[in-house]
Order: C-alpha cells, then structure tokens, then sequence
C-alpha cells in the first residue's frame, strides 16, 4: 500500500489537536448552582417573654439567648416582656448574686424541653410568654423512671392571651406554685359577700391543665372579672375546706391582665413565707 | 431467555458477522490481559524486507520456545508469550547469516519489537543489526495510558499490608482506595491471568473487601499492569481502569521462598505531632511460601503460593467497670451484667428458657485470611501452550453488631463497644468472604505464524456469608437492647440483626476467545468476551426480631410476668420484619445475567514507523429476571412524570457498541521520540448489586411488624419470647400472588438503562533521554456517555421556596395514610421511596501526566506529576440505589445533583518511587533501598447543612449557603447550656468563614459539593533489604533476606512531619427549625434557624483543618524475614 507520508502525519496531527480543542472546550464547563436569594435584612418575627421569680430562694437574674432580660428579680418579682426572637430560643435565669448551683453541671437554672435534653424553648411568631422559675434550688431531682419532669428549679412556661378584656373588666389566672404545699382551691371574694366570684378550683403544684380531649381545661387561659378589689382566698382539701391563705386588698383594674399565683413554702419564713404573687401583664 | 432477546442476539451476531467482513476476517485477544507479544521486522542490510526468515524466541528461565517465519512484510510476530524474560531471538535465512539478540524482556499488555538486519554470508557483519525496544513504554504496540509494574518492584518497594494495591497507586492517575482518573473504583476490572476478579456484585471493589484480605499474594504476581485507555478493543468491561495481574509461573530451576512479616502497636508512632496518643494494640502477621519449578525440563511446569495472613485486635476496649478520661465509671458493670447473663441462662419463675449470650468479658476479635495458588504451564509443542490456574482465598473478619435499628430506629448509643454500651460476644458478627477461581488458557500458533488463538474458559465462585462472633452460627434468638441508667444502649444480645441469612453466592463463567490473522501489513483480531454471572443475595435484616427494654429490671419483669399481670413491663419497641411469601423462610434476590461481547480489529503497520488501531467492540448485557417476584400495587400506580413503574422488569438489553482507533508513530524511527494516543468509547458494567437492589426492594418480599398501642399484637401484650416467630401475623403470600405490605420500599431499573459508557481520548508523547531515562506527557479525556444516577420516581414537586434562601421546600410530611392531608413528599403514600437507576450524560474527567523514567539498570525509579479535574452527577460509590441516591448533597434536588467534583478527584498528585540495589560482597552480601513517594492533594469533601433544610426528608445534604453579613444568616443557642448570644456567635461564625479560604471565596452563593480539598499530604514509604547468601544447598543459593519497612518515612523523621490534616467539622451549621412551623397543611413562611455548634471542648470552632491523629498521621514499621532458593 502506497501512502503520502507526509499528508498522513498532518492528519494524524489535525485529528489529534481537534480532539484536543474539543477536550479543551468541554471540560471547561462548570458547575452551575441556583443563584441564592439571600434574606437583605434581619427577621422581623419575634415573640415576648415574661418572668416570674417563684422559687423560694434567691433574687434571680434572667436571660433569653444569653441576652439579658431582667436583672434582680426578687421572689414573687417579674420582668417586663422582652421582645426575643422566633423559633429556638435558651431560657435562662442566674443567681442575681453568687453561685445558686444549676443543672447539667452549670450553676444556672436552664430550660429543658424533656428532662432528658438540653433542647431550647421554642418560640412561636408573635406570641406572648410568661415563664415562671419554680422550686426550692436545693430539691433533690426526681429519679422515677420514666419520668418527663426533671424536678429541682425549673421553668415552667404558659401561653399568654393578652386580648384587651371587656370594657369594665380586668383579666385573671392562677397558678399553683409553692413546692410543697397540696392541691388548693382558690376563690376570688367581694368584699363584704360571701359567695366568690370566681374560683379556681383543685389546682395541683404546677399545673397548668387538666383533663384531656373535650374535657381539657388549660389554667393559662385568662377569665373575665369586673374592675374591683378583691380578696383572694387559698384553702386546701377543698372549695371549703381550710383556708392556708388569704389575701385582701387586691385590686383588679378595669382592661387588665393579671396572673396570680401561690408562692413560698408551707412554714416557709421571711421571703421564703407562703404567699401570693401576681403579675400584670399590661 | 425470551424471544425477544434472542432476536436482539442474533441480531447482533448477525451484525458481528458484517463487521467482521469488513475487516476482512479477523481475530481475537482475550478479556484480561494476560501475556505479551514479540514482533518485528527482518531486512537485509541495505533495508529489504526478508519474507520467510525464520525468527525462534526462547524465553530463557523456561525454555519455552516460539517459532515462525516472516511473512510477505518480512514481518513476524509472536502475539501472545510468556510475561518476563529474558528472551533471545534468532533469526536464520539461507544466504544470510544467523542472528541473535539477547535480553529481551516482554511486558504485560505489552509489544516488544525487535528488528533484525541480517547480512549475507561471508561478509563482515554490520555495526547495528538489532534494534530492540524494551516493552512497555516505548512500544509500537501502545496506543493509550498504561502503567506495569514488575516482579522486581514487588519483591523491593515498600508495602506495609502487602496489597498489590499499592503498587496499582504507582500509576500517575491513581487516586484514593483503588480509583483512577477520579472514577469510583467499582468502575474498574481487574483480572488475575484473565479471570475476572473484581467483585462485580461491587459491595466492595475487591473481593476480600469486607474482610480486609488480599485476593492474591504479591509474591504470586508476575506483573501488574494497569490500562487506562487501551485501544485494543479486545480489553473491556471497565469505565475506570482495566488492571491486569499475571501470576507467575515455573522455571527450568526450581525457585522457592518462605517469608514471614510482622508488626504490632510498637511499630506505630505513640504521637501525632507532640502528642502522646498511642494505638491500641494489635498483631498482625503475613506468611507464606512460594514454589516453582519444572515437572518436565523445558515442557511443564508448575507455581504454587499459599499465604495466610492474620491480624488479632481486643475487642473490647471499654470494659465492664472501666472508667473514663474523667474518672466516671462507665455504665456497664460487671455485677449489671453477670446478673442479666444469669438470669439469661437459668431458668426461674415464670421462665423456662435458657439463652447464652457468650461473654461479656474481654477477647480478641480476629481477622485472617488464607491464600492457595497452583498454576501449570505446559509447552504443548511449539506452536502451542496451554495454561491452567486455580486459586483460593478464604478470608473473614470479626465485626461488632451494627447499632442500626433496621427499617425502625437503633438504639441510642448504636450496639458497638463504648464506654456506655458492651454487647455480648455472640452478638458481634464474622465477615466471612472467600473466593474459589480457576482458568485455563491455551495459546496457539498455526500456519507457520500467519494465525494466532487465545482461548480462555475460567469459572469464579464467590462465597460471601455471615457467621456469630467467633464463628459460631448466629443464634435462632431475637435481638435484644437494653438500656442503661443514663438513657444510651448498655447491652445487646441474641443474634446481629443483620446476619441471619445473609448470604452472596456469586458465580462466574467466563468464556473468551481471540484470534489473528497476520496478513502483510494488516493484523486482524476477531473475538468474543462472554460471561455469565448468576446471583444469590440474602439479606434479612431483624428477621429474628428486635426488643428494647428501659433497664434490665424491666426486662426481667417482662420475661417472668404475664401482659396484663402486675408487675408485668411492656418492651420500650418490638420491631420485626418477616417474609411476606409463604413457605419462604429468607426471601432472597436470585438472579442471573450475562454479557456478551465481540470485537473485531485491525492493526495497520503499513505507514512507516506508524501503527494504527481500528477496532469494534459490541457488549450485550442481559438479564433475567424471570424469578423476580412482582408488585400488582406499584404496577397500578403513576408516578413523577406519569412514569409507570414494572417492579419486576429487570433492564432489557441494549447493544453498547465501542468504536475505537488508536495510534502510535515512532516519530525519527528508532525509537527515540513517540507520539501515541486514540480515541474511542468504553463500555463497563454496574455493580450488580445496584440491579440486586431491584430484585429485593419490590415491595412483595417482606412485611414488618413495628408495635405500638394500636398494632396487633399491641405493644403492652408482648411479652418477650425467645421464639423469633410468637408475634408473626399469618402469612398469606404467594410468589404468583404477593400481598404488599401498607408501606414499602421500591427500587427499579429504567427498562432502556445502559451499563455506563465513556468517550475517552488519549494524546501522549514519549521522549527517550540520555542515562535511559524516559520522559512523558500524556492528556487523557473522558466524557461519560450514559453515566449513572438515581432519582426518586416518588418524590412529589416543591411546595415553595425555602424563605431567605431561595432553594426548593419540600412538603413537611412524608405523608403515609396517617398523616394529614396537604402537600406532601410523597405522590403514592404507600411508596416510601421509588428508587429509579437512570442515565444521564453529563459528567467528565481531565488528567494531565508528567513523567521521568528510568526502567533499567541498578537504579530505576519513576517521578510523575498528574492534574486531574473529574466531575460527575454521583459519585456512583455507594452499593444500594439508597445509598447512591443519598450520597450526594445538593441545592435544588436529590433528583438531580448538580455536576461536581467526583469522590476520588485529586487534583494535583506527584508520586514516584526509586529503587538501587548494591551487591557489596558479590554472591554474599547485598542491600536494596526504596523509596515511594505520593504527594496530593487531600480528599475532598462538602460544606452541608447538619439537618434537612429543604425538608425532602433527607438529612446533611444540603448545602450551604455562605452569609456575607449577619442579617443572612439566623442563628441561635445550640442548647440549654450554649453561653453565647446570637451576636457572639455571628462573631464567631463570621471569623471561621474568614480564615476558611474556600468559604470566604463563596460568601454570596452555595458551597458545591465536594468543593472543598483538604491540605497536601507528603507521604513517603522505605523499604530496606539485606541479603545474605551464607551458603548452598544441592547447587541452589540459599538466600537471607532481612527486611525492613517503614510507611510514613517523614514522620519517623519528625513527629511533626508527615501529618494529615483533616476538617475539623464539614457541618458548621446545624439547622435547628424554621422561623414558623412547616406543616402539610401551610408550608413555612419563616426563615430558617441555624446554631453554630462549639467544639466539644467548649471552645469555638476557628479553623478549618486539625491533625488527624488516625493512622495516616504515623509511621508504621513491619520487620520480615525471607529464605530463597
């Protein structure tokens, strides 16, 4: 077979540097990802917190974030709502002065989710919170097995529907948060009549339902009072039972939001001494 | 095999018949490479061819001998001989005088040509005769990429775990594991003397992959060679490398050598840097002996190895009553367990069942392997040879229980040996992979050298299966958790719930056949490449069940009281999954497949100092999938796209045809300068398993029974039962008609999918240089033509956009039929996921080689540097579709990955090894020093997400969008105990994307996958021989060789050299929840929240890369001993 050697060699040449061009060419595309369209400001979600120091104990100092939001708080004393962010937010309340020895190894007292981890609270778009530490510091932590509470200082926390009342009317709940005392009636007296005018009826020590399904009664939602003061009266056992405290002189003023609640310890002394504590939340 | 496949087969025959005519009748090389060829051209003096000289070659060691006469060319060639040598050629012709040429070599895959200028009788012998080239570099023969590698590199270069691994890495293209040119390793095809064996199931790409062995000693290999890109059509079934062993064979003397090799922990460093941290200890140890020699003088011979290696680990390295760094004790004490193990195995009240779990105390969990190799090799007559080869491995490896919970959730804390969790003995499982492997190859000549034959028939049987830990048959128990005090698992026991059953059987026919024809100019190859696989695959996870009890007393309080007694404990989960076909005990995925494969070539040497490659290759994959058990629910179900999904119709078959033209011109004719290259498509194959997948996941197989308060039996009325069958429902099942389970798992082919093809161009240059020195460039391209990737038929569209991100947001629930209405992930709630296998052409690789040589005389070596930029859709790793489709993170969708940087890419590679030996004392005393040296780029990996950010249900896979300021970015407390506010963790954050180069170059967009490469790593291995050859024994010199190894030499050095540096975390963010409740029914309109963990020290995360303090980081030493004869 007789070839044009030379015709070849450019051939082989030509074919060979095409080859190489459209290599080139090819393997110069590139990765090609969605353009971002990135927020251009902060959010502009946000909730409110409140606390409430319930603890019989010490002044508390409290945090959200890590950012302060209410320094000095003394027992029964709460903070002003401070406006937070949305979705996971850390709970957390210090001892306004010296170590109060808190839990997983810190000396503050954190919000748990379940007893068992460390996740944050979560908080909902423009919804408003009350957040009570509650306990004595020095309890020892339940150990059942099984269980959802850890025990010990702690957090509890209740939805606040801050809806103005009625004209004429103030807004009011109740909380059971005194450690060691039993389950208690409350009843909401006029001066000078007997029948009350409201009562809160079998609340537990930290309860803030009862009851499930159809039959759930949530203590965070607030119930209607006409403007007045009243006497607020504690008994235990039942809705005639005892009284373990009473406290008159209370002033419920017209379009206001209040949370009451049982505070101290059964022979409890000084600050520590059984009480009622109650925050206006407007 | 059904009509129409036997229509596409003899279509393809009959098209195999025109191709054939076209290349005017042709020939055939075999699959794997396994021998070499001699050829060349006969003049006279003033450059007249000689046709009708007779050339004779003896392969000296053997005296076996070839002979043939030049054809009309004055050409002869002798296609398939013996790898090794040397060689001496003679050639004789009536008037001219005889003529011989000494020492020459012939390498695997490989051409040497030897030209012959005779002179005439009676006259004065001319000063150059003879021009021989030296095999595999600089050869007519070579068109594309090749590296071999030869007895004597694997008798002298370092290997700590005497891998033939590590010295396939000495190829430029290497990347990490046994991966080339960036492509994933179950791309490859490797064969010993022809055989097929690589793991074509691809759970790993080797056999012996699971149980750390070897599937061949390197004291068998004779050469290794590893192809990129050869243009001889004749070698196919990889997209990746083909990589070729030859084993070796006897000689007229008889050879042997007993070796034994050693290490331990205190021929590891004990510090990473300046850090103390020494290894746990371990012993291994690799020994064996090799024998070879003639049965008949210059007719028969024969080679035997045999290897066992062995490696023993503690098992348990937190023990029972142990403590901590801190001094806590661990959760798992002696008088906790012995208490369980005694009521296990005793009966008491209400307990009339005994159980031994094994122990809970300390053993050695072992690892071994032994390897048998037995070859012949008879030298029927001159114009043929015969060739047979049986090897064996049998291997396993001790492994503690997996800690997955199966199709349900683990325990927390996993199963495997911590300082909260200790297993019983019985429950750790033995890996067991052993391979058996025989094939005979008979070469031939005829009509005085103008045909040639190969014919090789091999048959491969894999055995893989799973024993209890030990080696005993795992137990007919259920597995069983039980947690400790502080909530992680503190025991398991009862059989692995992952080894009851498992099993793959795979079996391997092999039938090759090449034959040439050497017509003038022309060498014609016609062939076929066929095998038959068939296919065995059990796997039955918690088929014998699996319980969680909260602690041992609620375990014992369940076992010794009836439900609904007092006192009686509920189990905290009962899951069990079961065969949903009556009568079948272990649905398993069985099937078979084949592939068949002709080719037709021809080698044009008629352009002077030109060859040229034209060739033809057509590869036919069938399957059958006529066992396969179909799914009546998902035939009748549209998905994505009104695709219809046949659970039962394996992929139809599809002629994949690779044209290829390669070639290679001797640029000044004398072997000086050599220009090479070519271009064509490769045709390889999935890993099976990837098809086995179908064949087990059509939803008819199994059933699972999770319980719960609703589910039957309810959760409070079981009790546990030590027969794995108590809470089974009845079975109703037929193969003919299956029930399909509420929910399940589909995976399938698309009926027209192709075994992956790539388009691969290859240009290189070869320039000899003065002191033998051999210098190389070489450009390889491959452009994918049907890669492979996965997408889920069932995943439905995006339901919006993710707000201040912008990427696709997918439905909140998976939406089975409990969840509530609204946009969900899933299109048929039954269908958990359809896996489809597709293909797709995008995808890429580019490598770029440079190359200095030397591969003769006392001190060779090679220097190489190599640029590759390979990118692909996925990564094509994984060995389930689920694993493939989850192994890659994405922006938009796992439906479609974005191209980028491959898995085994290494962008910037410079390696090279040297060997000198001396003889100090001749025939007495003489050392051999090596050297191998890899400097690369470190692996790359991905900036994710930790959690689901685009709620497609799959978690750390997606990507990062990098803030360029705070208000981009919503940050939050990492949990109760996190001590900074969300400014201070902007501060942070901010800082580590400005020391991260990569991030700080992308602040603004995504993070790409695999973007990111970890820093240089130097690594050079030495190994130092010293032989001694006191005395002889019956004529032989008996020789002593002491060696001595050491991987990682820069570290020995310096502690503070030859360190890995790895990310210290490639998950920055962790997404903690969006801004509102994403729920089926209002898809999210809030942000999402991320937290920006802290190290687990406490202290901010503020670089990129730590020292790894694995082995990598460490000098390794092995200390052997030798005796040959």
């Amino acid at each position: 077979m007789k070839i044009n050697m030379n015709f070849s060699y450019k051939t082989i040449f030509s074919v060979a540097t095409a080859a190489l061009i459209a290599v080139a060419m090819v393997s110069c595309k590139d990765t090609e990802y969605p353009t971002p369209t990135p927020a251009t400001a902060p959010s502009t979600l946000a909730a409110r917190v409140l606390f409430v120091n319930a603890a019989p104990s010490t002044a508390l100092n409290f945090f959200v974030s890590n950012v302060p939001a209410g320094t000095n708080v003394a027992i029964g004393g709460s903070t002003a709502y401070a406006t937070v962010p949305v979705g996971p937010i850390q709970l957390r309340a210090k001892g306004a002065s010296g170590d109060i020895g808190g839990v997983l190894g810190s000396s503050d007292i954190l919000f748990r989710a379940a007893a068992t981890n460390q996740n944050n609270f979560t908080a909902v778009a423009a919804t408003n919170y009350t957040f009570f530490v509650t306990d004595t510091l020095n309890r020892a932590r339940a150990t059942a097995i099984g269980a959802t509470d850890p025990g010990g200082p702690r957090f509890l926390s209740v939805v606040d529907n801050l809806a103005a009342p009625a004209s004429g009317n103030a807004h009011v709940r109740f909380f059971h948060l005194s450690p060691n005392a039993p389950a208690v009636w409350v009843n909401v007296l006029r001066t000078g009549v007997t029948a009350p005018v409201a009562s809160f009826a079998n609340r537990v020590y930290r309860a803030i339902s009862t009851g499930t399904g159809t039959t759930l009664v949530n203590f965070a939602n607030f119930s209607p009072l006409a403007a007045g003061t009243y006497t607020i009266e504690v008994r235990t056992g039942s809705a005639t039972g005892p009284v373990a405290l009473s406290v008159p002189n209370v002033a419920l003023l017209d379009g206001k939001i209040y949370t009451l609640f049982a505070r101290g310890l059964v022979r409890g002394t000084g600050a520590n001494a059984l009480g009622a504590g109650i925050v206006l939340h407007n | 095999m059904n009509l129409g496949l036997l229509r596409t087969m003899r279509a393809a025959f009959g098209l195999f018949g025109v191709v054939a005519a076209i290349f005017m009748g042709s020939t055939a090389y075999g699959q794997g490479v396994t021998t070499s060829s001699l050829s060349g051209v006969v003049t006279d003096v003033k450059g007249d061819i000689l046709p009708g000289a007779t050339v004779i070659a003896v392969h000296g060691p053997s005296g076996t001998k070839y002979g043939t006469v030049t054809n009309e060319k004055g050409r002869y060639n002798f296609p398939a001989v013996r790898v090794g040598g040397p060689y001496k050629l003679t050639t004789t012709f009536i008037g001219f005088q005889e003529q011989a040429q000494d020492n020459v070599f012939a390498d695997l895959g490989a051409n040497s040509t030897v030209n012959f200028k005779v002179t005439e009788e009676g006259k004065q012998l001319q000063e150059i005769v003879v021009t021989a080239g030296r095999g595999a570099v600089i050869s007519g023969d070579r068109t594309g990429a090749s590296t071999n590698i030869k007895r004597e590199s694997f008798e002298r270069l370092p290997t700590l775990s005497r891998s033939f691994t590590d010295f396939s890495a000495l190829t430029p293209q290497a990347g990490p594991g046994f991966s080339f040119g960036g492509r994933s390793s179950l791309y490859n095809n490797f064969s010993i003397d022809g055989a097929t064996s690589n793991n074509v199931f691809g759970l790993s790409a080797l056999p012996g992959g699971q149980s750390n062995a070897q599937p061949i000693s390197v004291d068998a290999i004779q050469e290794l060679q590893v192809s990129l890109s050869p243009y001889d059509v004749s070698q196919g079934s990889f997209t990746g490398a083909g990589v070729n062993a030859v084993t070796r064979s006897g000689t007229n003397e008889t050879q042997g050598s007993a070796y034994y090799f050693a290490r331990n922990q205190n021929y590891v460093n004990k510090k990473v840097g300046s850090v103390e941290a020494p290894i746990i200890d371990f012993n291994s140890a690799n020994f064996g002996a090799r024998l070879g020699g003639a049965i008949v003088k210059n007719k028969l011979f024969y080679f035997v190895n045999v290897e066992r290696e062995t490696r023993t680990d503690p098992a348990v390295l937190f023990p029972a009553d142990g403590i901590d760094s801190q001094n806590r004790p661990f959760q798992q004490t002696s008088t906790e367990l012995s208490r369980l193990q005694n009521f296990l195995t005793t009966t008491t009240a209400g307990k009339d069942w005994t159980y031994d779990p094994g122990s809970f105390g300390t053993f050695n969990a072992l690892t071994a392997s032994t390897k048998f190799l037995v070859k012949l090799d008879w030298n029927i007559s001159d114009n043929h040879k015969f060739t047979i080869r049986y090897n064996q491995m049998d291997s396993f490896r001790d492994v503690p229980p997996s800690g997955s919970g199966g199709f349900a959730a683990g325990p927390a804390g996993g199963r495997g040996n911590s300082n909260n969790t200790l297993p019983f003995s019985l429950s750790w499982y033995r890996i067991n992979n052993n391979l058996k492997n025989v094939i005979a190859e008979l070469n031939s000549t005829f009509g005085n050298g103008k045909f040639a034959n190969n014919l090789q028939v091999g048959f491969s049987a894999f055995r893989d299966f799973r024993q209890a830990g030990g080696g005993a048959d795992s137990p007919d128990f259920p597995t069983v958790d039980i947690l400790g005090p502080n909530g992680q698992n503190l025991t398991a026991f009862g059989a692995e719930p992952f080894t009851p059953n498992n099993r793959l059987d795979q079996n391997i026919f092999q039938f090759n056949d090449k034959f040439d024809i050497f017509a003038g100019n022309h060498t014609f190859t016609l062939g076929t490449a066929n095998e038959f696989y068939s296919f065995f695959n059990a796997f039955t996870p918690l088929i014998k069940g699996n319980y969680r009890f909260n602690s041992i007393n609620d375990f014992i309080a369940n076992v010794t009281n009836a439900p609904g007694t007092p006192g009686f404990v509920a189990p905290a989960a009962y899951n069990i999954q079961y065969s949903a076909l009556q009568g079948v005990a272990a649905p398993a995925a069985e099937f078979k497949s084949a592939q068949y494969g002709f080719y037709a070539q021809d080698k044009y040497t008629g352009i002077k100092n030109v060859t040229l490659t034209v060739g033809l290759r057509v590869d036919i994959p069938t399957f059958d999938g006529s066992s396969v058990v179909g799914n009546p629910v998902t035939d009748e179900m549209t998905f994505a796209n009104n695709e219809k999904i046949k659970a039962n119709q394996l992929p139809k078959s599809t002629p994949l045809w690779s044209p290829r033209v390669g070639f290679n011109w001797d640029l000044t004719g004398d072997k000086k300068i050599q220009l090479r290259g070519g271009t064509g498509i490769f045709t390889g194959r999935v890993p099976f398993v990837w098809i086995s997948n179908q064949v087990s996941n059509t939803g008819a197989l199994f059933g699972t029974l999770s319980t719960s308060a609703t589910s039957t039996p309810a959760i409070n009325q079981v009790r546990f039962s030590p027969n794995t069958t108590t809470y089974l429902p009845a079975i109703t099942g037929t193969v003919a008609n299956p029930v399909i389970p509420p929910t399940f798992t589909l995976n399938a082919t698309v009926p027209n999918f192709k075994f992956p093809q790539v388009w691969r161009t290859n240009f290189a240059a070869d320039v000899k240089l003065p002191g033998g020195l051999i210098a190389t460039g070489e450009l390889i391209y491959t452009k994918d033509v049907n890669a492979v990737f996965i997408r889920d038929a069932n995943l439905s569209d995006p339901v919006g956009t993710v707000p201040g991100d912008g990427r696709p947001l997918f439905g909140a629930a998976n939406g089975d039929a409990t969840q509530p209405a609204g946009p969900d992930r899933r299109i048929n709630d039954r269908v958990v996921q359809a896996l489809m296998i597709d293909n797709i052409s995008s995808g890429y690789s580019t490598s770029f080689t440079a190359q200095l040589q030397r591969t003769t005389g006392a001190v060779q070596g090679s220097i190489a540097y190599t640029y590759t930029d390979s990118k692909d859709i996925n990564g094509q790793s994984g060995s389930t579709a689920g694993a493939l489709f989850t192994g890659n993170s994405v922006v938009s969708t796992l439906n479609l990955p974005n191209l980028a940087y491959s898995n085994n890419v290494v962008p910037h590679r410079v390696n090279g090894f040297v060997s000198w030996r001396k003889e100090w004392v001749k025939n007495f005393f003489a050392t051999s020093l090596s050297f191998i040296y890899t400097g690369f780029t470190g692996s790359n990996f991905t900036y994710n997400y930790g959690g689901n950010v685009n709620s497609d249900g799959y978690a750390n896979k997606d990507l990062m969008y990098i803030p360029r300021s705070q208000s981009e970015v919503i940050l939050a407390p990492t949990n109760a105990l996190d001590t900074r506010t969300p400014q201070e963790i902007w501060n942070q954050l901010d800082a580590y994307i400005s020391q991260d180069e990569y991030l700080n170059s992308r602040r603004g967009q995504y993070s790409e996958r695999n973007g990111v490469f970890m820093p240089w790593v130097n690594r050079l291995d030495m190994r130092l021989l010293v032989d001694i050859t006191p005395f002889k024994v019956a004529g032989h010199k008996m020789t002593l060789q002491l060696s001595g190894e050491v991987q990682n030499f820069l570290n020995l050095l310096s502690t503070d050299w030859g360190l890995v540096r790895i990310p210290t975390r490639a998950q920055i963010l962790s997404f903690a929840g969006y801004e509102v409740t994403h729920t089926a029914a209002v898809p999210t309109t809030g942000r999402p929240i991320f937290t920006f963990p802290l190290n687990s020290d406490n202290t901010p995360l503020n670089q990129t890369f730590i020292t790894s303090t694995g082995l990598g980081s460490r000098w390794q030493a092995q200390f052997g001993l030798r005796v040959s004869f």
